[in-house]
């Protein structure tokens, strides 16, 4: 007993223990940073049987940089979604929640591949607006809903661009053309197209009106002349949409989840919200207005100058 | 209480006893076992939720075994193995006392002069969830409960024991 009690030493408050547990928390908070600052996407893949992806705003490749939050859709971040929840057993469909009056040509085709390529059942539901190429995304679902005064359509391509070189004639600043080839500069805004430019942009945009017809056909299962007669850049409401074909059926998010649960026989579903987690900097960026954000981008994307990337006008649909 | 043996002259052919020492344990373990819920692996929980499709520590270990998971999992769990043993290795060398021990009022001391921390490192290796210490997950609970001196393997091989003082 003696020497047991010998071997209890001083004994020691609750402030030691409080003081350990405060270190042990702190160092297990830090290494969970370290280790998500390299495997982390910073993407949020919630447990359930119905994923979630938003799809909001223009749709871009990547996040814009910077101090600014942008409320673009990342193609890049939407294929991690799209495959994460293909490989999600857990995941028996996906919703495409769309807020989007298009965006970029090749993100809005890496989408929709990456949407044909999953396994898994899809529905489109699109909000105020699923134009352009949101429309494309949401017509590789395979069910398209939308609320009665959706705006979608918008079939078509633009490629218009401010153009300055009378402003700048103006104030008497010139342009000094130091080219390669003689279309190397073509799309600048800094001089005016000439008509064999125009052509070859014009043929550009023709082409992709194309394609963007071929899927829209192909995926709804339209003849190409009809789709074409509709692809104006006309936008249409979800009502007169569904009249034509574009789009499934009218309704929002319990009709959606509705379909899915009669499709997939499931007795009740759960959403796993899919969203992009903001940094610290991105959710103070985001007190800003993003639209006037967008604005002044694209007219100062237009203006400065890109280095090695060649001149030509953002393509958008 | 003092730290003589147990002497229930209970019938040989009884298997094991459960009494309140055993009963004391088992509790400070849980309370530790809380705290460290609370403190070493929430902060890991929403990492891990988005590692792993399942989304729990539990259903991360079952993957672990079957070396399904990303090579993060591993470095995550094996830090919150080794932070559990420096916790009952750092607070049992220091004071004696875990803080379910210390709530509990359970001391842990040596069979020799003092405990050295080869000992309380000792006893600790239970804690490490691989081959060969995750064995004595059930044998040093079976030691507890199936022999007279209701110590854990762990307590006999580090010449330790958890005494209570009143």
């Amino acid at each position: 007993m003696k020497k047991t009690q010998s071997q209890i030493k001083q004994k020691y408050g609750w402030g030691f223990f409080i003081v350990l547990l405060i270190t042990f928390g702190f160092l297990s908070m830090i290494f969970a940073g370290i280790v998500s600052l390299f495997v982390d996407d910073g993407i949020s893949y919630p447990s359930g049987n119905i994923a979630m992806i938003p799809i909001k705003g223009m749709i871009m490749s990547d996040p814009a940089s910077g101090f600014i939050s942008s409320a673009a859709a990342s193609s890049t971040e939407i294929i991690k979604m799209i495959e994460k929840a293909d490989k999600d057993a857990a995941i028996k469909g996906i919703i495409f929640e769309i807020d989007s009056p298009g965006g970029m040509v090749v993100p809005t085709d890496e989408i929709a591949l990456a949407i044909k390529r999953s396994n898994k059942t899809s529905a489109a539901w699109i909000r105020s607006a699923g134009a352009s190429g949101a429309y494309w995304i949401a017509a590789s679902t395979d069910r398209i809903f939308a609320h009665r005064m959706s705006a979608t359509g918008s079939i078509g391509v633009i490629g218009s661009y401010l153009q300055f070189s009378g402003l700048l004639d103006k104030y008497n600043v010139t342009y000094e053309r130091l080219v390669s080839g003689k279309y190397k500069d073509m799309g600048s805004p800094y001089k005016d197209m000439t008509s064999e430019e125009r052509e070859i942009f014009q043929n550009l945009i023709d082409k992709m009106r194309h394609f963007f017809i071929e899927e829209i056909a192909e995926s709804r299962n339209m003849d190409y002349d009809d789709v074409e007669k509709l692809a104006t850049g006309q936008i249409y409401l979800g009502y007169e949409a569904k009249e034509l074909g574009l789009i499934d059926e009218i309704g929002g998010k319990e009709e959606v989840k509705e379909y899915l649960k009669k499709e997939l026989n499931l007795s009740e579903i759960e959403i796993a919200q899919y969203k992009k987690e903001k940094s610290l900097i991105a959710m103070l960026g985001s007190v800003f207005n993003d639209n006037s954000f967008q604005i002044g981008r694209g007219i100062g994307s237009s203006i400065a100058s890109k280095g090695a990337e060649p001149d030509y006008p953002m393509i958008w649909w | 209480m003092d730290d003589t043996d147990l002497n229930l002259n209970l019938p040989k052919q009884r298997a094991s006893v459960i009494n309140s020492e055993f009963v004391r344990r088992t509790i400070a373990f849980f309370i530790d076992l809380l705290i460290i819920q609370f403190v070493i692996i929430s902060p890991f929980r929403e990492l891990l939720r988005r590692l792993i499709p399942a989304g729990s520590f539990s259903k991360a270990y079952s993957m672990l075994s079957a070396s399904q998971s990303p090579p993060a999992v591993y470095a995550i769990s094996f830090f919150i193995a080794v932070m559990i043993f420096l916790y009952f290795t750092f607070t049992e060398y220091i004071t004696g006392q875990s803080i379910g021990k210390k709530i509990m009022g359970l001391y842990v001391v040596s069979e020799t002069e003092r405990l050295s921390l080869s000992q309380v490192i000792l006893r600790n290796l239970a804690i490490f969830p691989f081959f060969p210490f995750i064995v004595l997950w059930i044998i040093d609970p079976g030691f507890m409960m199936f022999t007279k001196t209701q110590r854990r393997l762990s307590d006999i091989i580090s010449k330790t024991k958890v005494i209570r003082l009143e």
